[in-house]
């Protein structure tokens, strides 16, 4: 009797765990359709217009590359997933989310903090998916990621996740930095920017109509970056989103960022002014930068160490700010650029300079419209103990009227130095003070896309 | 007196009570340390650690005479005194089941069952906390000491996998609202330490007072490093404000967790121990209730009392759900008095043994 007993208890236990595995409400894949970007315009019926983009279980002429997308206008996303749900076979999934894109219209009307007011965390999808805002509409930005050919779009939205590790041509922004950008005054969130491409979409309609394909175009112009560089300052065109001169199925493509105050966009920043950015918020990891040194062009700059942000006095507020970057420098065959120490100080002053002067400019711009893009309250607030003096100390107040000093500190790796001095015995060091942000820029440097040059932070009203 | 409680090992002891604390402090009530501010949790930690092992100390002082927390209660404060705060400790305990079962009810409606019956999900949890509570203290310690080291690792993981998202100004203003009120905000947190001091009440299983004591110490060093380990990654993956929106802050650590192209899918190992260790932690709830109200009334068997006391479980579980204002109240008592109820007759039982062995060698010098 007593074993029949625990038999019954062991088989309900078994039982009882089996249930809790979800045998109820069980989720069948052919039921679900999961959703791998989420994009959000300003609607003409109601507030907004949602546009989910699906992958097709099976290629026909109604999807695009294997993939589809809905779109619906709503007041919310809750709605609008519900009226999406009623025209399809499937119910819509949002745990494999990868991307948000929000329409600049709407950033630019601040509509996204009213987004993300009602929480939509119970669609179940990750606060790790990328945020990013979108030159045209979301939808069409969406549309334009996969072309007729078959691409991994699921692998392409993951692959632009980790692009800002390998070029700062745009950072990463999480749903997460997003929402925490909402909640304190230390976090500012910068997300990247998205355009359908114009060229690409002209290129595009051009080859439908002549059925060209593209390996039969041995004409097809470089990635814009480089063919930007050989054109003097004045006459090169910014690296943005949308305008960038390449060739591509896919039309759609990310470039520079967007800077957003309590959810509502203030700024736009090409790459160059990104990448500097980028530096100063201690998202940088790695990236090229394009200057001209006697035919040396190329430099491959990575961080060395974290930015240190330092307050010098409370007040008036004087916050120091430290970079700390080396590099390689992309040399020509034969040159012997390396056996050359004041040349390699030349090159290191000119790359700092620049880098310093555009820090400089950035924060200026941001100061004047009271955003702390530089994210300089995350170094300011260590030195607050308690909430209540950090929250009487005012933060962006004391942050409008305060000064930064900027200090740039780059090295260049001197690989071929330590070859040739030991053959000749000779000791090399780093130069001392030649990489400082104050000294004088001899070579001629400029950012990728002409950044340098640039006086003023794109706003939302520069034109495109 | 029929107590089939078997006899039980220290890993089996740890792992239960270590399993019993940890569903309890870090899926469902997280925010005990977060009352101010969240930035500060980790180290508030430590006041209800501090405060638990002076109770656990009280308790092991309790324990010289020998017999466990029962008995020395009623030794001290008299049968119905001891009694009386045995039994209002059992309630404590069986609120803080109910609360464990309410919680993961939530949960499980939240992420998992968005549709079933809420009353078949409560049925499901009381059955996975009932059976082996049913089948006696050792089946569900010997289980608990399989799950525990998972448990571990995916704590481990948990606190490792998310170093990208790490940004260390999320600590900062460091002390909170101020160092001294942050810890005296821990204090209160100690009740969810309070299987801890319900070891004491099971010396007879546990073969004496030496492994209690040494149980209770490793129990409370391992809960209080993964508790610490595991608030500070908390802190330093989400801001303050993110915090104080969401319902679980350890799963959303958990779906957080992406290693290069990849999620890392820690939230369904975690999702599994949750399940199993709050099923668990029920368990032991309710077997130890079942047991000192059987002791106190002179219940022969325990057997019959563990099914009534696991319904009474469910329907203050239910009461939980059905009446927000009810577990408003008893929920911020509990939080804010809770450990009183522990502290207090423990503390007091302690002073009256304090001042009995004081005045025993006196009395038998009188009598010599």
């Amino acid at each position: 009797m007593k074993k029949l007993f625990s038999y019954v208890a062991l088989f309900l236990s078994i039982g009882a765990a089996l249930l809790s595995c979800g045998c109820q409400d069980a989720r069948n894949i052919d039921d679900e359709a999961h959703v791998l970007a989420l994009g959000i315009d300003t609607g003409k019926e109601r507030r907004f217009k949602f546009s989910v983009q699906i992958p097709s279980q099976t290629a026909s002429t109604a999807t695009k590359g294997g993939f589809m997308i809905h779109s619906a206008e709503a007041d919310s996303i809750y709605e609008a997933i519900d009226l999406i749900n009623t025209s399809l076979p499937w119910r819509l999934n949002f745990t494999h989310l990868n991307l948000i894109a929000f329409s600049e219209e709407l950033a630019r009307q601040g509509y996204i903090e009213e987004f993300m007011r009602p929480s939509p965390r119970h669609l179940g999808f990750r606060t790790t998916c990328s945020v990013i805002i979108t030159r045209d509409n979301a939808s069409a930005f969406l549309d334009g990621m996969h072309g007729q050919n078959d691409i991994n779009l699921a692998k392409q939205q993951r692959t632009w996740v980790l692009e800002p590790m390998k070029s700062a041509l745009f950072p990463e922004c999480t749903y997460m930095n997003l929402a925490e950008s909402l909640t304190s005054p230390i976090y500012c969130a910068l997300l990247p920017v998205g355009a359908v491409n114009i060229n690409a979409e002209a290129e595009q309609k051009r080859k439908n109509e002549t059925e060209e394909t593209f390996s039969h175009r041995p004409e097809a112009p470089r990635w814009g970056v480089g063919e930007a560089v050989s054109e003097p300052p004045s006459e090169r065109t910014e690296l943005v989103a949308g305008e960038t001169i390449r060739e591509s199925v896919n039309t759609s493509e990310i470039m520079g960022s967007a800077i957003l105050e309590h959810g509502k966009l203030v700024a736009e920043l090409d790459a160059s002014q990104t990448l500097v950015m980028m530096l100063a918020r201690n998202q940088f990891n790695q990236g090229w930068y394009f200057y001209s040194d006697e035919g040396h062009s190329v430099a491959d700059l990575k961080l060395a160490r974290p930015r240190r942000v330092t307050v010098i006095s409370q007040n008036p507020l004087k916050i120091r700010i430290e970079v700390f970057l080396k590099g390689d420098i992309e040399i020509g065959l034969g040159t012997d650029v390396f056996k050359d120490e004041n040349r390699i100080a030349r090159i290191e002053s000119a790359v700092t300079q620049s880098i310093h002067g555009e820090m400089e400019r950035l924060f200026g711009q941001c100061r004047e419209l009271g955003v702390d893009a530089f994210e300089l309250g995350k170094g300011v607030i260590l030195n607050f103990a308690t909430n209540k003096e950090w929250q009487s100390y005012n933060w962006i107040e004391k942050y409008k009227a305060s000064e930064l000093e900027i200090s740039v500190d780059f090295r260049l790796n001197r690989y071929n130095v330590s070859n040739e001095s030991a053959q000749t015995g000779k000791e090399t060091k780093p130069l001392e003070g030649a990489n400082q942000g104050s000294t004088t820029n001899e070579g001629k440097n400029e950012m990728p896309g002409g950044g340098a040059s640039k006086d003023n932070i794109g706003g939302m009203e520069g034109g495109r | 007196m029929n107590l089939r409680q078997g006899r039980i090992g220290t890993r089996e002891s740890v792992a239960m009570i270590g399993l019993a604390v940890l569903s309890k402090l870090l899926c469902q009530k997280l925010e005990l340390f977060a009352l101010n501010s969240s930035n500060v949790m980790w180290f508030t930690g430590a006041a209800a650690v501090l405060v638990a092992g002076i109770m656990f100390a009280l308790c092991l002082y309790l324990l010289r005479d020998g017999g466990d927390l029962v008995s020395g209660l009623n030794n001290n404060l008299g049968r119905l005194g001891g009694s009386f705060f045995s039994l209002l400790i059992c309630a404590l305990l069986l609120f803080s089941a109910a609360q464990t079962m309410s919680s993961f009810y939530l949960v499980l409606t939240l992420y998992i069952y968005p549709n079933t019956n809420p009353l078949l999900l409560l049925a499901l949890v009381a059955l996975c906390a009932g059976v082996p509570a049913y089948m006696g203290l050792e089946c569900v310690s010997r289980t608990a000491r399989f799950f525990f080291p998972i448990l571990i690792i995916v704590l481990l993981c948990l606190v490792i996998f998310p170093w990208r998202q790490y940004d260390a100004s999320r600590l900062y203003p460091i002390a909170g609202e101020g160092f001294m009120r942050e810890l005296a905000g821990g204090v209160p947190a100690s009740v969810m330490y309070i299987d801890v001091i319900a070891l004491a009440m099971l010396t007879v299983p546990l073969q004496g007072k030496k492994q209690v004591k040494r149980v209770g110490f490793w129990a409370l060093s391992i809960t209080f490093f993964a508790t610490t380990l595991v608030l500070l990654a908390v802190s330093l993956t989400f801001s303050s404000g993110l915090l104080n929106e969401m319902v679980s802050p350890i799963y959303s650590l958990a779906t957080n967790i992406t290693m290069n192209r990849s999620h890392v899918r820690v939230d369904d190992y975690l999702m599994f121990l949750w399940i199993m260790c709050s099923a668990l932690g029920i368990a032991f709830n309710i077997y130890l209730v079942s047991n000192v109200f059987c002791r106190t009334t002179g219940a022969g068997e325990i057997r019959p009392v563990v099914p009534l006391v696991c319904l009474l479980c469910v329907a203050l579980a239910m009461l939980i759900q059905i009446s927000p204002a009810f577990y408003k109240v008893a929920e911020r008592f509990v939080s804010s008095y809770g450990y009183w109820i522990v502290l207090g007759p423990v503390a007091l039982a302690s002073l009256v043994a304090f001042v009995k062995r004081r005045r025993r060698p006196r009395a038998k010098e009188a009598d010599a």
